[in-house]
């Protein structure tokens, strides 16, 4: 994906860089609001990463604001110094369609980028079915089976799975879990994200030849088959 | 006499600027107006020499406790530097040093957490809400894990209660508690969290309140311990060894606060008892916290 990146700091805006660059990606970085919004407003890119503080007296905020109204729907990372709940909020109000605080760690920022672009090309057409090899789970109807066998979830385990279904594929992160599937917004000192996916594992892996729920160390869970 | 005691100020706010916390303004004269304006002054000079002692212990401990992992950081990175054979050794050394990292992320976070529901900035964002459904959602979340272990979450609340304030908030208040009991309870008991409302007393100023009671069995903690729970970075004696770093129910605390209500600990015989009491307002009337 093309990525536009707004971020003065050098050695943040380089330490994403280089991330992105070896996961194979296109990044165009800019250093402050100015040239951040005029790359903006002249190229496309699938995502832009936006600091929330730039120096030059055009901030963050104010260059989403502008692209916004200007019609421009590309998704938008806030990065931000910021843990306030109120400036996050903020933040989204805008605008903004994810909300990253430093320090982060780069597994998170990566999935979350991808589960952007990702949800930008799917909202076109809305699914009622999901399946990933022979899991197949009906939205409407919330049955669950695998290889034609029907497995009972509970609600909140079917949000699981609907979830990690929707970003099959792809990195999500205990996290993206906590405020995707439980709305949560802040971290627990447990790892309850992972005694739930434990659950989960039991009644769609285990009676399975094979798993599809994968750990990926220090990064968080994927979906694959 | 006012020259007198223009003159005793100017002296107690020099000696104030220079760094003398310990002065004060001599009393005794025979002119009483100067007395009591001496006295006022000074139990101010008493007000600020506490409220500085108190930040610099803060201070102090926040400094201390980040240094830990700081240390464990710097040993993981630096044994690796020196020691490590192979990719793997050093691969394994960083993970551990961004572990220690991410701890004192965590600490920084939490702090800055409770300093924003300290100064009341979010009481903006506070509406009416179910709180039954918001205490659902977190015992959901932490049943399995207690499962886990072994332990029964017994949960009594009706099925709606009205609450003004901030959901995430209270959210996070139950988690921490519940988090507390899981980890130091024993591999089976029961933990309980009734939440009910209670009626206004005809002399009370609120609308009633909400108790919420979350009771478990585990190591309890002493009546000494008790009184520096909320404390930042308190930890008690059996629980040094538990993960977490002592703030949880530092943010608890501030959160009640932030509610206008109280947090009580009290003995369970085996384990703790956590109550928090909850003023409501009026309907309409959001601002009477």
């Amino acid at each position: 994906m093309r990525v536009l990146l707004v971020e003065d700091d050098q050695t943040v805006s380089n330490f994403i860089a280089k991330g992105l660059t070896e996961a194979g990606h296109l990044v165009e970085q800019a250093e402050d609001g100015k040239n951040g919004l005029s790359l903006a407003q002249h190229e496309k890119f699938d995502v832009i990463i936006l600091d929330r503080m730039l120096p030059g007296g055009v901030e963050g905020i104010h260059i989403l604001e502008t692209l916004r109204k200007q019609n421009n729907s590309t998704p938008v990372l806030l990065l931000s110094a910021l843990a306030d709940i109120n400036e996050k909020v903020a933040g989204l109000k805008a605008g903004g369609d994810d909300y990253v605080t430093k320090p982060f760690s780069f597994s998170e920022l990566q999935a979350r980028l991808e589960a952007l672009v990702r949800r930008n090309r799917n909202e076109a057409q809305p699914q009622t079915r999901l399946n990933i090899g022979d899991l197949e789970i009906d939205l409407l109807s919330r049955n669950v089976r695998r290889a034609g066998q029907k497995i009972e979830l509970q609600p909140r385990e079917f949000r699981l799975l609907e979830f990690l279904m929707r970003h099959a594929g792809q990195v999500v992160t205990r996290t993206m879990l906590l405020e995707g599937v439980w709305d949560y917004h802040f971290d627990p000192q447990t790892n309850v994200i992972d005694v739930h996916i434990s659950r989960l594992r039991q009644k769609i892996d285990k009676p399975f030849q094979h798993a599809l729920v994968h750990t990926i160390r220090n990064a968080g869970y994927m979906l694959q088959e | 006499m006012f020259q007198d005691i223009i003159h005793a100020i100017n002296k107690a706010t020099s000696a104030l600027t220079q760094g003398d916390l310990s002065y004060r303004i001599s009393l005794g004269s025979s002119k009483s107006e100067l007395d009591d304006v001496a006295a006022a002054i000074n139990t101010m000079l008493e007000r600020i020499t506490h409220l500085m002692e108190k930040t610099r212990q803060a201070s102090n401990t926040i400094a201390h406790d980040l240094r830990r992992p700081i240390t464990y950081a710097r040993f993981q990175l630096e044994d690796a530097a020196l020691h490590a054979h192979s990719e793997e050794d050093l691969r394994t050394a960083i993970a551990q040093a961004i572990k220690h990292l991410d701890h004192i992320t965590s600490i920084c976070g939490a702090l800055l957490r409770i300093a924003d529901i300290e100064a009341g900035m979010c009481r903006a964002a506070f509406t009416w809400f179910d709180l039954a459904l918001a205490l659902q959602d977190v015992l959901e979340l932490y049943t399995v894990v207690a499962e886990n272990r072994g332990l029964i979450i017994k949960a009594t609340f009706p099925e709606h209660l009205p609450f003004y304030g901030d959901r995430t908030m209270i959210q996070q208040a139950l988690a921490n508690v519940l988090d507390n009991a899981i980890k130091f309870s024993p591999c089976a008991g029961i933990i309980t969290c009734t939440a009910h409302f209670l009626p206004p007393l005809p002399t009370a100023e609120n609308n009633g309140s909400i108790e919420l009671k979350i009771t478990d069995q585990g190591i309890g903690m002493t009546p000494e311990e008790m009184a520096h729970a909320t404390e930042r970075f308190f930890r008690a004696e059996q629980a040094r060894h538990a993960p977490g770093f002592g703030l949880g129910l530092s943010i608890v605390q501030a959160i009640v606060q932030l509610h206008g209500g109280q947090l009580h600990l009290a003995d369970n015989t085996p384990g703790l008892i956590v109550r928090i009491d909850i003023p409501l307002p009026f309907p309409g009337k959001s601002a009477t916290l």
